[in-house]
């Protein structure tokens, strides 16, 4: 008590306690401001790790899809019942990584899951769901009736983001040459008559194999009708209003019946565009070339003579869908296995079905 | 006993009084603009944050859209957009009877599906139905009403929940959504205004401006800080 009066009556030390409560005031609010500080940073932190993980996740489905859609023919070895590693871990740069693993989906469709991790440990999964698109190349050929191939006619298919098809190249070429019918006969006759694929007869019709014809894959009778798309033909008029001669190069084309006829090896050209022609008739080894996009609409039958014949009597103008005419026809009918579609979603579940567009050849050679 | 007692003389301590007043007037005046520097920065913050966290949840929920959304008006134009965002997908595994749709495949943690889920056949068998699902199990959905045609191994299915961003009036700055039968919960508050738009069939804009709580002393107005996005949809 009396020391305690004594110290006040001196005011020492009174400089000591002051000075330290105005250092704790302001390391109070020093700190208060770090923290706010650290909060908000956190924050920015964690979004930034976030989108990093999606892309890197994106990164591996991309380069899943992509794998997968060049080894289209290999799909059935990576559908096993529980998910398996597709593409290991892989490294970008020092964003991160991410890992794929693949899964049966059922239907010929497959799970992929990607993974992808920050360095800071920040993990991202998305799944998607893949599948072979099913309606873009049923067949090389496809008909509501018969079929007949001839003298030697092939149909063959190969994957187009591989490489191109130049003539018969075993690395490159498919088993998906189909031909089918919906309702009528396959006829396959003559030496080198070869369908590389299945062959399909629909309804009542049957496959006829004669005269050193072969087909690569399995040949079935009494298969349900095909559904063919409807096709608007609208664009051509009722009756049928022909193309003018503009835009054809080469070839015989006759403006008032609509006939378009080349033979004896000539190169019929058709700049991009739409064209409506009663008939076409390539014979002779000839050639009908398209660069870009074309939608022919046949207003009466397709024939190619040279042997080789495929000709669609019942319902011609089914061959106005621009989709049969880019996958069908021809001594070597060109086409793509079906690309498959990708979908992705984010977080646990999510996959998805959709469609991208397809690519196509720039080139047909019929 | 003390040796002085002599104290401060009158001027010293006027002194002393003027050269501190002047300086914690200083001292007060750096503290109270510090202050109010941090409550509109905290401010500003809020409303980014506000805003990010709106955008980024729109993103990844319109990605999933399956289909095309709906753009409509319900305060101000193209401010509300109702899509079915996809929550799963795959082909069934078979064995389903009228009302069934079996997928051994999945396992389904419990209460994963309510009725304002919808399961809808997009290829294969039965393509182009479209059902409530009444019940589940882990690998089994119950539909409320019989299936016209059943599904099959071949039919590719969807799971989808109908959902939407919209705002209940122009006079509160609240983003809402809805999610199957839940009524605009709010999603983000200081959002003033937002905008959808399509610019073409698989891409969705999302424009939206968030404004601040409090009034910048030095403008006399609100802060605002726009955000764009452009999400590709998957689906």
């Amino acid at each position: 008590m009396h020391y305690g009066s004594r110290l006040i009556k001196e005011e020492s030390g009174i400089a000591l306690i002051t000075g330290l409560l105005i250092l704790m005031s302001l390391t109070t609010i020093g700190l208060f401001a770090t923290n706010t500080t650290i909060v908000h940073q956190d924050i920015s932190a964690n979004l930034k790790e976030s989108k990093q993980g999606f892309y890197l996740a994106e990164a591996g489905i991309q380069h899943a899809r992509l794998f997968l859609i060049q080894h289209r023919d290999n799909w059935s070895s990576y559908a096993s019942t529980t998910a398996t590693p597709l593409i290991a871990t892989t490294q970008l740069f020092n964003l991160g990584t991410y890992t794929v693993t693949v899964q049966d989906a059922g239907g010929g469709g497959l799970r992929v899951r990607s993974t992808g991790n920050t360095p800071s440990q920040a993990s991202i999964v998305i799944e998607a769901l893949l599948r072979p698109n099913p309606s873009l190349f049923p067949c090389a050929v496809c008909a509501s009736g018969t079929i007949t191939l001839s003298g030697g006619s092939t149909t063959d298919s190969f994957d187009s983001s591989v490489s191109g098809y130049t003539g018969y190249n075993p690395l490159t070429a498919g088993s998906n040459g189909h031909v089918r019918s919906s309702n009528g006969d396959i006829s396959l006759s003559g030496d080198g008559t070869q369908v590389k694929g299945n062959a399909t007869a629909g309804g009542s019709g049957t496959v006829l194999v004669s005269g050193g014809a072969t087909v690569t894959g399995t040949t079935t009778h009494g298969a349900p009708p095909l559904a063919f798309p409807p096709v608007d033909t609208s664009p051509c008029g009722s009756p049928p209003d022909y193309s003018a001669s503009n835009g054809i190069t080469g070839g015989d084309y006759n403006t008032s019946t609509g006939a378009l006829k080349a033979s004896d090896g000539a190169t019929v050209t058709l700049a991009p565009g739409t064209y409506c022609f009663s008939s076409v008739k390539l014979s002779g080894g000839s050639t009908l070339q398209v660069n870009d996009a074309v939608k022919i609409y046949l207003g009466d039958f397709w024939e190619r003579c040279y042997c080789d014949r495929v000709s669609v009597p019942n319902t011609p103008r089914d061959r106005g869908n621009p989709h049969s005419f880019r996958r069908s026809y021809g001594r070597h009918a060109r086409l793509a296995p079906g690309i498959p579609s990708v979908s992705s979603s984010v977080s646990d579940r999510r996959f998805t079905p959709g469609g991208l567009q397809d690519e196509w050849a720039d080139t047909a050679s019929l | 006993m003390r040796k002085s007692e002599r104290g401060f003389t009158v001027n010293e301590l006027l002194i002393t009084v003027a050269i501190l007043s002047v300086l914690s007037a200083q001292a007060y005046n750096a503290f109270l603009s510090s202050s109010q520097r941090l409550v509109l920065q905290n401010g500003v913050v809020e409303m980014q944050t506000e805003a990010r966290a709106a955008m980024d949840f729109m993103v990844r929920e319109l990605r999933l859209a399956f289909g095309t959304p709906t753009i409509t008006t319900t305060v101000t134009p193209n401010d509300t957009i109702t899509f079915d965002r996809l929550e799963d997908a795959g082909y069934s595994s078979g064995g389903n009877s009228t009302i069934t749709l079996n997928d051994t495949r999945k396992t389904w943690p419990p209460s994963s599906f309510t009725t304002s889920y919808t399961v809808g056949i997009i290829s294969g068998t039965g393509a182009g139905q479209a059902r409530s699902i009444s019940a589940h199990t882990s690998t089994q959905l119950t539909v409320s009403s019989a299936w016209g045609t059943p599904p099959d191994s071949s039919s590719f299915y969807i799971i989808t929940r109908k959902k939407a961003f919209t705002r209940t009036s122009a006079s509160d700055s609240v983003l809402r959504y809805t999610a199957g039968g839940s009524v605009n919960q709010p999603l983000a508050d200081l959002i003033t205004s937002h905008t959808f738009s399509q610019p073409d069939a698989k891409t969705i804009g999302i424009t939206l401006t968030a404004q601040t709580r409090n009034v910048d002393p030095k403008t006399g107005q609100k802060r605002q800080y726009t955000l764009t996005e452009t999400v590709l949809r998957r689906n």
